[in-house]
């Protein structure tokens, strides 16, 4: 398995996606409030960071980035007009599994506005590209939310509805078919449904077969949309490196079309999500719409320092007397462009915490 | 062999993980432990599997977590911890049942005025329960013996796992309702799925023919 490339991800990311004209989009730690409690089900947890502002106002420490891009891009050229924006900011949330705040930092781009298929193809092909620049082995599988949606449209109850989508996002196969009786869902389409999810391979290879599983319903649309997604990759080559996953399923009430995530070997959790979206309510009470994707670099950052010790070119360790030596000998060598680290003589310097290539020990009568 | 190119299993500690392990043996793919062995992670190198003995409500952990690619978790734990994880297979072994116990001849399970008091050691499973009957309930959190908390005052009535029944009618309970059945799954890792997918399909495959299903 290749180690990570973390060193200078950011920088190559930033590079990757201002060669596909999207620029960046900075933003403050802060947001107001309004924004986030009017979209709660868009955002990945319902823990968010307050505080009341001097104003009076209502703050929140961001929990997503999207919100913001549509809210200001929506305030500036209005939602319906396509905008193209990167980010790399922190968000603050509770991570699955915590029961603390984190800050979580984030990569991403959203296409937001109205989208066209070649708009929505190119954020795919950036999705794959930013997994390549990781240096690991990464998979990026797709699936529609109009699949499941349509197909699952003659279920009356919401509940059993989320039931079935649960079970489909965990390949839950017995559990989605007692499910699917006790909601009433026909035979036929259980079936499709089940033969769906057991597909896994890329996109250009099983785009017929999604098809033909769909054709004739309230499906069918979104199958032809993945068809065409394919059908634009595959002009760039690219195709066979996205996979088709039913079992990406996201909240359908914001996620209306292609949706996608990616996962590194080595890493447990998906690094990669993102997909089209509607339905984000700003606070001129437009609604907003787009697609993107976030990259969460933490796990890729930790994949790469695991094992790897500090690195310098040189330790200076000095002792009583020696601290004058040890400065200057430490500006000579920087001005030579080696790193050198400064380490008292009890700082713990020999406990194998630091990897160099030279060690000078600097006493009262100069180098040792 | 390196970690990675180990397919990691983690097995609960007991009958039911025992059992899964003897299937794996019966297919040459097991790792026999010495009686008395009390070693908790022990590999068979040739098949390139590496078993964990692990505390069973731990298990979803490993695998959610990544320390192993798939493992074999009670449906109780998958329903109250709700691992972001694949189910593959009902193994339909450990069948059990989540129920709702009160005591025998009692009214306070019909009785509306008031909230319920409901002692469990799952507290997200009997929210989620009496949520969707639309009732409001105060939880109280055990670790074990639940099934005394109605005599000893503390509940109204239990939620908890029941087999035969037996510890209950012993402690003047009885199944008020069912809210379900239980049985031991077969969960694997999301990324692992991606990267050793094909590993992870046999040995589901594998299982699914000791299991009849």
């Amino acid at each position: 398995m290749n180690a990570p490339a973390a060193g200078g991800l950011p920088e190559r990311l930033s590079a990757l996606y201002e060669r596909c004209g999207y620029e960046q989009f900075r933003m403050s730690k802060f947001e107001e409030y309004d924004i986030y409690s009017a979209n709660k089900r868009f955002l990945a947890g319902e823990d968010i960071l307050t505080f009341t502002d001097k104003n009076g106002k209502l703050m929140a420490l961001k929990p997503d980035i999207t919100l913001s891009i549509v809210k200001n891009h929506g305030a500036l050229f209005g939602a319906s007009r396509l905008g193209k924006y990167y980010y790399r900011e922190s968000v603050y949330r509770v991570p699955r599994g915590s029961d603390c705040f984190s800050e979580i930092t984030q990569t991403g781009v959203e296409c937001v506005g109205v989208t066209d298929a070649v708009s929505e193809c190119e954020v795919i092909l950036m999705a794959n590209a930013s997994l390549s620049e990781t240096g690991m082995k990464t998979v990026l599988e797709i699936s529609h939310m109009g699949i499941l949606g349509g197909m699952l449209a003659g279920v009356g109850s919401e509940a059993r509805k989320h039931e079935l989508m649960s079970c489909v996002a965990a390949k839950n196969a017995h559990g989605f078919k007692a499910s699917a009786d006790a909601a009433g869902l026909d035979s036929e389409t259980t079936e499709k449904i089940l033969n769906l999810s057991s597909i896994s391979a890329p996109i250009s290879e099983c785009a017929d077969e999604i098809l033909s599983l769909t054709e004739g319903g309230g499906a069918e649309y979104a199958a032809r949309e993945l068809c065409t997604l394919s059908e634009l990759l595959s002009a760039v080559g690219e195709a066979e490196r996205v996979y088709f996953d039913l079992s990406v399923v996201y909240d359908r009430t914001y996620y209306t079309g292609a949706v996608f995530r990616g996962f590194a070997e080595g890493i447990p959790e998906r690094i990669l999500s993102g997909g089209r979206y509607s339905g984000l309510v700003t606070r001129r009470g437009e609604v907003g719409e787009g697609m993107g994707f976030a990259l969460y670099t933490d796990p890729i950052e930790r994949k790469a320092d695991m094992g790897v010790a500090r690195r310098v070119d040189c330790l200076i360790v000095y002792g009583e007397g020696g601290e004058c030596a040890a400065l200057k000998i430490a500006d000579e060598k920087r001005r030579d462009g080696k790193s050198a680290l400064l380490m008292r003589e009890d700082g713990g310097a020999s406990d194998g915490g630091v990897d160099y290539s030279e060690l000078i020990r600097v006493g009262k009568e100069g180098i040792l | 062999m390196s970690g990675s190119e180990f397919l990691n299993v983690s097995l609960p500690k007991g009958r039911l993980g025992e059992t899964v392990l003897n299937m794996f043996c019966r297919a040459g793919l097991g790792a026999d432990a010495e009686r008395g062995d009390r070693r908790l992670i022990f590999e068979n190198e040739d098949a390139g599997i590496r078993f964990f003995w692990v505390k069973p409500s731990d298990v979803t952990v490993y695998v959610e977590r990544g320390a192993a690619d798939i493992g074999v978790a009670g449906s109780d734990i998958i329903d109250e911890y709700s691992p972001d994880v694949y189910e593959l297979l009902d193994l339909g072994m450990g069948k059990c049942r989540m129920c709702v116990a009160a005591p025998e001849g009692g009214t306070v399970n019909k009785n509306l005025r008031g909230r319920l008091t409901v002692a469990t050691k799952f507290p997200e499973t009997a929210v989620r329960y009496y949520r969707g009957l639309g009732r409001d309930i105060d939880i109280v959190k055990l670790n074990g013996s639940v099934e005394i908390a109605p005599l000893a005052g503390l509940s109204d009535v239990i939620v908890d796992i029941v087999e035969t029944g037996t510890t209950l009618r012993e402690n003047g309970l009885v199944v008020t309702e069912t809210i379900s059945a239980i049985s031991a799954r077969l969960i694997a890792n999301k990324s692992s799925m991606k990267f050793k997918r094909e590993r992870i399909l046999a040995v589901t495959e594998l299982l699914r023919g000791y299991c009849g299903d």
